[in-house]
């Protein structure tokens, strides 16, 4: 069996005219994959297609070594795989504990003392045994989030597919579950999305940037963040010339973009290069949508 | 802050899969199914339909277990919706992303959850019919509950949560719900009032205040076995949304089968065995009856009501006190089975041969059940399928105390003889004329005997199913006995001192006595007015009879004069009654010596107890005059059509 955990060869998907994903390739294996891409880019098309919720209108897919296609296969797939989705419901009126022993018994865990020590242990892992007996109802948003990932943990998948599961959370929870995936992805594939690029570059052994459907970048975080040395750069005044420009806290402003000469260029963050790479109208709809 | 895991990052790799996923899951859903609001309020309403339908009957087990079929009827419809929920829940909560990256497939999610919240609403259901059992039993119930009967209600309350399941898998809009339970509330409904056979095959029998009677012979297996066929053709058709697989196919095939079956063989006429074992009960009790002797009283009594007789024993033992030992009657109390067995043509269908065979069966069978009681003390008679009322103790302390004070017991057995063809045209010659209706009074035809044909010329002598009382107004013996009674029971001393405080209007004669309530006889307009049929059940309630089967008319004079005497001195009125036992129960002393002995008041007028109950007697009689439905209804007036009770 091969030590890729996600082979995809290209891959399209539509949703009537859209195209939302246009022959994607990519191989993830070991470690933390981070997507990254603004809003539609297809970043959500993909992680579902990685998690056997959606099929591709074509392209290949293999996952763990198995055929999604294969509906025997597909269950296998199944038994070794997490998922958090980007908007996770619950059953509001169940509590937390019921909430993540429900879905342990839809992934098979059906003798009662195993699993009640599993979702016991992943309740913890995410650090919600207090509330463990709480209706999810009463959580906070960032509560609910750790709920969806505690049901992800489950069975101690080997893909472990997170759909932005930082999105809404405080920096303190962002710590914490850069804490526990960094952990987790110790002896497994993660594939998560994020608009967070700190995220990416804090977690991540390889990083996709998706652009309306294709994959734009494909590396390490540091080689996209080497995509703009040179092209950022400080000044007191707004330099029409920068694609992307905004004014920081101390009064100066930060342009990225093709640098003047002579500017006086800077360090380049994740950020910078992401903004660099997404163009400035997407960065920044996505900049206001974060 | 610490970002530092309290636990490692263990490792489950292997899930257990000893137990299947739909049997875990059916366990979840049950617990979820169990504590769901809308299954605690389809209990709460039906334990209150249940404890509602007959409160103020003596609990029969065996007929009050047809009543857990529509009691648990809101419990039904409580867990028809918990069905549906459970199943449209993940599309309600948007947890199908989540449910579908699970391996469980999704036929193995729907099975879980279909046998999982199946099995809690008939749980919930059984509990519930157990407790009612024991509520019953508690209430002084007696007999033996049909095991049969009772389980209707718990497979109805599965029945109709597997329709919800059904409903919400194929079906996830959170409104069909509520739409699946209007249809087939609606189907029921219909089904229920559907004439001929049809009404079989509703999921339970309405039976509010009387058991059905045809249930007693009802195949009750073939029924259940009809709701299993139906359960299972809605568990295949369910389990159908998730492809043609040949399980569910199979099962929707065996359902269909055994729902058709079923349901013929629950909608056939009964046997000529069951039949047969019917008419035993009621025609020889004696081959089923327990005796027990308790000092003068001899009780005969079906197995499994022997705890009665300790209910009814106080009583009659209390009514006896006053009379001295050597003047006490000795009595035999029976229990006695009385099917309603004339419904069973309506049931059957008219004119089909069984249903002939069973109408002329139950004609004999009425007319053999009028003739109970002669010379001996009859209470009245205990339904098979029905139930007595809780003011039964007050029927049995009258029959005692007029036993003992010498008046007739039944009907047509007044002075061991019956009435006469001549006695009959008598009295009932001024209403023939008038015509009658059905529920009127019209001699009956002749008891058939061997080689002779139905519906022959009555002869002279010939007994007749008539329910005629007697009249014992202006004796003394009357008084002496209403005051037996009532000393002896308290619900009849109530009821004696608010007639006398309010008119008759103002006893609770059971269905309205002081009701105003349009009433339409058959041949007539409608007219508005205090309900006739309800007054004549006020003539004969004092003594917790109805107007059909009093022995002797109930008289307000009477009633008057006891309510007087139990504010008397009870000690010194049961001596003075003691000392002169013969005279007070001879048919000749008149009531004015009762009123004299006590010094009671005298009783009021016809008209002033008209008066007293609201009633404009000139209106009273021209209304009488227009529509003569009750002999009764004459008898208060003082138009006295009865012989006198001698």
């Amino acid at each position: 069996m091969s030590d890729v955990a996600c082979d995809i060869t290209d891959l399209t998907k539509r949703y009537g005219s859209t195209v939302a994903l246009d022959h994607v390739t990519a191989s993830i294996s070991g470690g933390v994959t981070g997507l990254l891409g603004p809003n539609g880019a297809g970043k959500t098309t993909l992680l579902r297609i990685a998690a056997t919720v959606l099929a591709p209108d074509s392209g290949a897919v293999a996952l763990l070594g198995r055929d999604p296609g294969n509906a025997r296969e597909r269950v296998e797939i199944r038994r070794r795989l997490g998922y958090m989705p980007q908007e996770p419901g619950f059953h509001r009126n169940f509590t937390v504990i019921e909430f993540v022993d429900y879905v342990a018994i839809l992934k098979e865990l059906t003798d009662r003392k195993a699993r009640h020590d599993e979702v016991r242990r992943v309740v913890g892992l995410v650090e919600l045994s207090p509330v463990a007996h709480n209706k999810i109802r009463a959580l906070s948003g960032g509560m609910r989030r750790r709920v969806a990932l505690a049901q992800a943990l489950i069975g101690d998948p080997e893909l472990l597919i997170l759909d932005e599961p930082t999105a809404g959370l405080d920096p303190e929870q962002r710590l914490r579950f850069r804490d526990t995936i960094s952990r987790l992805a110790e002896d497994r594939t993660v594939i998560l999305s994020s608009h967070q690029t700190d995220d990416i570059a804090a977690l991540c052994s390889a990083v996709f940037v998706m652009d309306r459907g294709r994959v734009a970048f494909r590396g390490k975080p540091r080689q996209l963040t080497a995509t703009a040395e040179g092209k950022v750069w400080m000044s007191g005044q707004r330099d029409p010339a920068a694609r992307v420009a905004w004014r920081t806290g101390e009064g100066r402003y930060r342009h990225i973009g093709t640098a003047p000469a002579g500017a006086a260029t800077i360090e380049p963050t994740i950020e910078d290069a992401y903004l660099l790479l997404v163009g400035a109208e997407a960065a920044l709809t996505e900049a206001a949508a974060s | 802050m610490t970002t530092t895991m309290a636990e490692p990052v263990a490792a489950h790799r292997v899930p257990s899969r000893a137990t299947p996923v739909w049997a875990a899951l059916a366990r979840r859903e049950l617990r979820f199914t169990l504590r769901h609001p809308l299954l605690l309020a389809g209990l709460v309403a039906s334990a209150w339909v249940l404890w509602s339908m007959n409160p103020d009957q003596v609990p029969h087990l065996g007929g009050f277990s047809t009543y857990v079929g529509l009691g648990l009827a809101p419990l039904a419809g409580g867990v028809l919706l918990v069905g549906h929920l459970a199943a449209s829940r993940a599309q309600r909560h948007q947890t199908l992303e989540i449910e579908s990256t699970a391996p469980a497939v999704q036929r193995a999610r729907t099975l879980g959850r279909l046998v999982g919240t199946t099995a809690g609403a008939v749980l919930a259901a059984a509990a519930l019919t157990v407790a009612y059992m024991a509520y019953l039993y508690l209430r002084g119930g007696a007999g033996t509950p049909d095991v049969g009967e009772l389980l209707v209600g718990p497979v109805v309350a599965g029945l109709a949560t597997a329709a919800g399941v059904a409903a919400g898998t194929w079906l996830p809009n959170r409104f069909i719900g509520l739409l699946a339970l209007g249809v087939l509330a609606g189907v029921q409904i219909w089904l229920q009032d559907a004439p001929g056979t049809r009404h079989w095959f509703a999921w339970w029998h309405t039976v509010l205040w009387h058991p059905n009677p045809d249930l007693w012979i009802r195949p009750t297996w073939g029924h259940l076995g009809y709701l299993a066929g139906v359960l299972a053709a809605v568990g295949a058709v369910t389990m159908l949304r998730h492809g043609l697989r040949p399980v569910p196919v199979v099962l929707l095939a065996a359902g269909l089968v055994t729902t058709a079956a079923a349901g013929a063989v629950q909608a056939r006429p009964p046997r000529d065995a069951a039949v047969d074992e019917l008419f035993v009960h009621v025609e020889e009790p004696e081959r089923f009856w327990v005796t027990i002797e308790q000092g003068s009283v001899t009780y005969r009594v079906h197995p499994g009501y022997e705890r009665w007789v300790d209910k009814w024993d106080p009583v009659i033992q209390r009514t006896l006190a006053p009379i001295p030992v050597a003047q006490r009657p000795a009595l035999v109390v029976e229990e006695r089975h009385h099917p309603y067995l004339s419904q069973l043509e309506e049931e059957f269908g008219y004119g089909s041969a069984a249903a002939d065979a069973l109408g002329a069966r139950s004609e004999a069978l009425d007319w053999a059940i009028g003739l109970f009681g002669s010379g001996r003390l009859d209470r009245w008679p205990i339904r098979v399928n029905a139930t007595t009322y809780l003011a039964e103790l007050e029927p049995l302390a009258v029959s005692v105390a007029h036993r003992a004070a010498g008046l007739p017991l039944a009907p047509v057995s007044m002075e061991g003889r019956p009435f006469t063809d001549e006695e009959i045209a008598a009295i009932t010659a001024p209403f023939v004329e008038e015509g009658l209706g059905d529920g009127g009074l019209q001699p009956a035809p002749p008891k058939a005997t061997p080689g002779e044909a139905p519906g022959s010329s009555p002869q002279p002598g010939d007994r007749h199913q008539l329910t005629l009382a007697c009249s014992a107004d202006g004796q003394a013996r009357e008084v002496v006995a209403a005051w037996l009674a009532a000393r002896a029971s308290d619900g009849l001393a109530d009821s004696y001192r608010r007639i006398r405080a309010g008119g008759p209007g103002a006893a609770d004669a059971g269905y309205g006595g002081d009701a105003v309530y349009e009433y339409a006889p058959d041949a007539g307009p409608a007219v508005r007015g205090v309900s006739w049929a309800s007054l004549g059940w006020l003539r004969a309630n004092p003594y917790g009879a109805d107007t059909s089967t009093a022995a002797v008319l109930g008289s307000p004079t009477a009633t008057d004069l006891a309510a007087q005497l139990l504010d008397r001195p009870q000690g010194e009125v049961a001596a003075s009654i003691a000392e002169n036992w013969n005279v007070w129960t001879d048919a000749t002393t008149p009531i004015d010596a009762i009123v004299d002995e006590f010094d009671l008041e005298p009783a009021p007028t016809p008209e002033q107890w008209l008066a007293r109950g609201g009633l404009d007697p000139a209106e009273f009689a021209e209304s009488l005059a227009a529509y003569p439905l009750d002999l009764f209804e004459h008898d208060l007036l003082g138009d006295q059509p009865y012989p006198t009770c001698r």
